[in-house]
């Protein structure tokens, strides 16, 4: 099921709140793994095995690892965890991708596997590693409770597209949680801004984008192929954006308080300052598990760069079973470390240039991972730079001015403007004023959301891939 | 009550709402606006369920009958309107209120195919002394580009009629008799087809060009049939601020006897008013689409029109010219029009289509 549905919006969300605070605060983390197990099984009733499989696994990994602590055997239930997990998502996600991959290069024709991916599973997997990792680490308890525990991996608002919690960000939320109608409210104007950011920008911004993705590179202008670059740029920022802030409301909602996942990521001066602020759960992720387990920076230049390769690949892999996606991950490798060696230093001395270079950069990245196949993005780029049916073309002004104000308001929702003026509003202490904006803004949102909802049949999800 | 407590409570009642009303309210079986029938509830099966197919049938179940359907789906209308967007769904909101189906791109392989099929039907009723003409008629993205938003990209649907005479073909073009009346009420606002008007026009210029005299506006009895006809590109974007418009009979004579399908059924008029309270006025003409109809009228030759639902509004004009006229709908029609041609006297054949319609129609590339 996903969060911009009708039967998510009017009779999922409303019952789970119903019977989650019809029911006293003990029973409620028994409710959610109830309600999340529907949830994933609307969409994946098969698949929904795997996740219980995933949570059963590390549940006993985690008591498994407490119990041995300071024995010889204390990293039995780790590897369990990580030969389980990791060899639960190549098996899904990456067999077929191997299979192809040797098929092509030593000209064999193994028959490939053909399993559909189970939704999430590139998220929920990683949860459940961070959990049995935290634990290990003594950075958090073990779960004794394995329906808290089961809410946990399967908490549905983040289940499906993150952001990625770790356990030891919920650990004390899962036993004890606030429910305060100030966190409740905070969290509706978060889920309707989520919604709004999803079904009104990026579902209608992606029209453009599929158009332009759709049309013979030959017949396509420069001009035209820009516009459809930046419509992709946009498209995935609002819908992964919009998904995390959907997320973020929903916890909010439930009485949870995840971190944050994204943080205006267009408006960064630096690709090195772009990774801090977009998925920000999984670059932390990485960072935490597996760049500074492996020596960070510490251990000299050399190994520093050879860590970078490894998160970056392995980034790339993360988010799709295909060429272009390594390609993708090797490509803001290389970025960040020219950035790393002296590119870094220039770009301080001249912002702007730097904010213009960081866009340009993020785009042509966008070019690798929108194309599953190599060509194509290559002949896109090369219409990029010139080499397609002219510089300008009726179609590509026809769309720019099809989509003026879409852009725009795109444009302006990138960047941190509207919540400045939010702020400065709050900060004059009228609270009825604040009150009544918040009002409209909820009300607006989720009636011209419904509104496209009900008419709108275009309605992908870009992140089920991953 | 306290300040904190209003935007739970608001999104709450609007989540109650939602839901308590769509229980409430009885389901709608059809839907005048989009003119199909609504999904009803979807019977929960283990099958279904598994397959995924319960879920999605639900989601469109939901969307079909949310309480007040045609007005969420007018405000995405006018939402999208007022962010600049210059069509939707294929249509464009051109000026003075029209509502135009936009044709960007023409089917030119099922083109050549057609054409040649055509061609070689020309040929074979050639040897029995029968003249096949093709009207291939513009649709309103061509003539009224005028009223298109600004920078519209459309097909040249002139390249089809010079195409069809590069084929060898007979070729009557109404294209610059329309253009000359572009100012007037040639085409429906709502709607993807000519006006009476628009096809008395074309009439005018098919006898002229013939070297035959049209009879003159003057003599025609216009009856308007319904003033308040909401069309097909209406149907399309949902404009709830969109005017209707007028449907109108021209004739010389009321009575004008039609048999259909064989002589399956008779009528007196070729105007089947029973149609104007439907969802599909237009089918007033000539009882919407039949696989054939045949009118007898006051004059001499038997004329063939081989048609799609332009010629159903053209065929009340030329009934009078002619001892007979038959319409065929290839799209509904079995058999070999040749045959059919000589069975029935045949003198001379007009293909009527509009122009996209030609360029895609299937059925015409097996026409024999």
């Amino acid at each position: 099921m996903v969060f911009s549905s009708l039967t998510f919006l009017f009779l999922f969300l409303p019952a789970v709140l119903l019977v989650y605070y019809v029911l006293p605060p003990r029973a409620r983390n028994t409710v959610l793994f109830l309600f999340s197990l529907i949830f994933y099984a609307w969409g994946e009733p098969i698949y929904v095995v795997l996740m219980l499989w995933s949570t059963v696994l590390d549940y006993c990994c985690g008591l498994l690892t407490e119990k041995y602590r300071g024995t010889n055997k204390k990293k039995l239930g780790l590897i369990i965890s990580l030969i389980g997990n990791l060899g639960l998502l190549c098996f899904f996600k990456y067999t077929d991708f191997f299979l192809g991959s040797f098929n092509s290069l030593f000209g064999t024709s193994i028959g490939k596997l053909g399993l559909p991916l189970p939704i999430g599973i590139s998220f929920y997997t990683f949860q459940t590693m961070s959990y049995t990792i935290d634990v290990y680490r003594g950075e958090a308890k073990a779960q004794r409770n394995i329906l808290s525990f089961g809410a946990y991996v399967s908490l549905f608002p983040q289940l499906i597209a993150g952001p990625i919690v770790r356990y030891r960000d919920v650990a004390e939320q899962l036993d004890c949680r606030d429910y305060t109608a100030d966190r409740f409210g905070d969290g509706v104007k978060r889920f309707v801004t989520g919604l709004g950011k999803k079904v009104l920008l990026a579902n209608n911004i992606g029209l453009l984008w599929s158009t332009v993705s759709q049309t013979d590179p030959a017949r396509l202008s420069t001009l035209g192929a820009w516009v459809g670059i930046i419509a992709f740029a946009f498209q995935i920022y609002f819908d992964f954006s919009g998904y995390s802030d959907m997320a973020i409301g929903l916890g909010k909602m439930l009485g949870f308080e995840f971190r944050e996942n994204f943080d205006y990521p267009y408006i960064s001066g630096s690709v090195t300052e772009f990774w801090r602020r977009w998925h920000m759960s999984l670059g932390s992720w990485f960072r935490d598990y597996v760049y500074i387990p492996l020596g960070g920076n510490r251990k000299g230049l050399p190994v520093q760069l050879r860590n970078i390769a490894v998160v970056w690949l392995l980034t790339g892999l993360w988010h799709g079973a295909s060429w272009n996606f390594v390609l993708w991950g090797v490509y803001y490798g290389l970025l960040l470390v020219i950035e790393k060696l002296f590119l870094l230093r220039w770009i301080k001395k001249a912002p702007a240039i730097g904010r213009i270079y960081t866009l340009f950069a993020v785009l042509l990245g966008w070019v690798l991972f929108a194309f599953d196949d190599l060509g194509a993005g290559l002949s896109f780029l090369r219409v990029l730079f010139g080499g397609g049916a002219g510089f300008v073309s009726q179609t590509a002004l026809y769309q720019l001015r099809s989509y003026a104000v879409l852009l725009v308001l795109c444009a302006v929702g990138s960047t941190p403007l509207l919540k400045r003026l939010y702020e400065r509003l709050r900060s004059t202490g009228k609270e009825g004023l604040v009150l009544t904006a918040d009002a409209l803004r909820v009300v607006t949102l989720f009636g011209l959301s419904l509104a496209y909802l009900i008419s709108g049949s275009y309605n992908p999800f870009l992140y089920f891939r991953f | 009550m306290k300040k904190k407590l209003v935007l739970p409570i608001l999104f709450c009642l609007l989540l109650a709402a939602g839901t308590l009303l769509g229980l409430i309210l009885p389901d709608r079986r059809w839907s005048d606006h989009e003119r199909r029938s609504l999904k009803q509830a979807p019977a929960f099966t283990g099958k279904s369920f598994f397959s995924g197919k319960y879920g999605q049938e639900l989601e469109t179940y939901l969307a079909d009958q949310f309480p007040r359907r045609d007005g969420w789906v007018s405000a995405k209308t006018v939402a999208e309107r007022m962010s600049g967007k210059p069509e939707s769904g294929g249509v464009s909101f051109a000026a003075d209120g029209w509502l135009i189906e936009r044709h960007p791109t023409l089917d030119e392989a099922q083109l050549s195919k057609n054409l040649a099929a055509l061609k070689s039907l020309s040929d074979r009723l050639g040897e029995n002394g029968i003249h096949l003409t093709l009207m291939p008629v513009p649709t309103a993205s061509c003539i009224l580009w005028e009223k298109l938003p600004a920078l519209t990209p459309e097909a040249d649907q002139g390249l089809v009629i010079s195409a069809a005479e590069e084929a060898g073909l007979s070729v009557c073009s109404v294209a610059s008799a329309l253009e000359d009346h572009r100012w007037e009420y040639i085409y429906y606002r709502t709607d993807h087809h000519w006006t009476s008007l628009g096809a008395y026009y074309a009439y005018a210029a098919w006898r002229e060009a013939a070297g035959k005299t049209p009879a003159p506006m003057e003599v025609w009895a216009r009856e308007t049939l319904t003033e308040r006809f909401y069309g097909t590109t209406w149907a399309k974007v949902n404009d709830p601020f969109a005017l209707p418009d007028t449907i109108e009979a021209w004739y010389q004579r009321e009575s004008r006897p039609v048999s259909y399908n064989g002589g399956n059924s008779e009528a007196d008029s070729i105007y089947e008013c029973k149609f104007l309270d439907t969802a599909d006025p237009y089918g007033v003409f000539f009882n919407s689409n039949q696989a054939d109809a045949v009118a007898r009228g006051a004059g001499e030759g038997r004329l063939l029109i081989l048609k799609d639902s332009y010629a159903n509004c053209f065929a009340q004009f030329c009934l009078d010219d002619y001892e007979e006229t038959h319409l065929i709908d290839l799209r509904f029609f079995r058999g070999s029009v040749s045959a059919y041609a000589a069975q029935h006297g045949i003198t001379e054949v007009l293909v009527l289509y509009n122009i996209p319609n030609f360029c895609e129609d299937s059925m015409l590339a097996h026409v024999r």
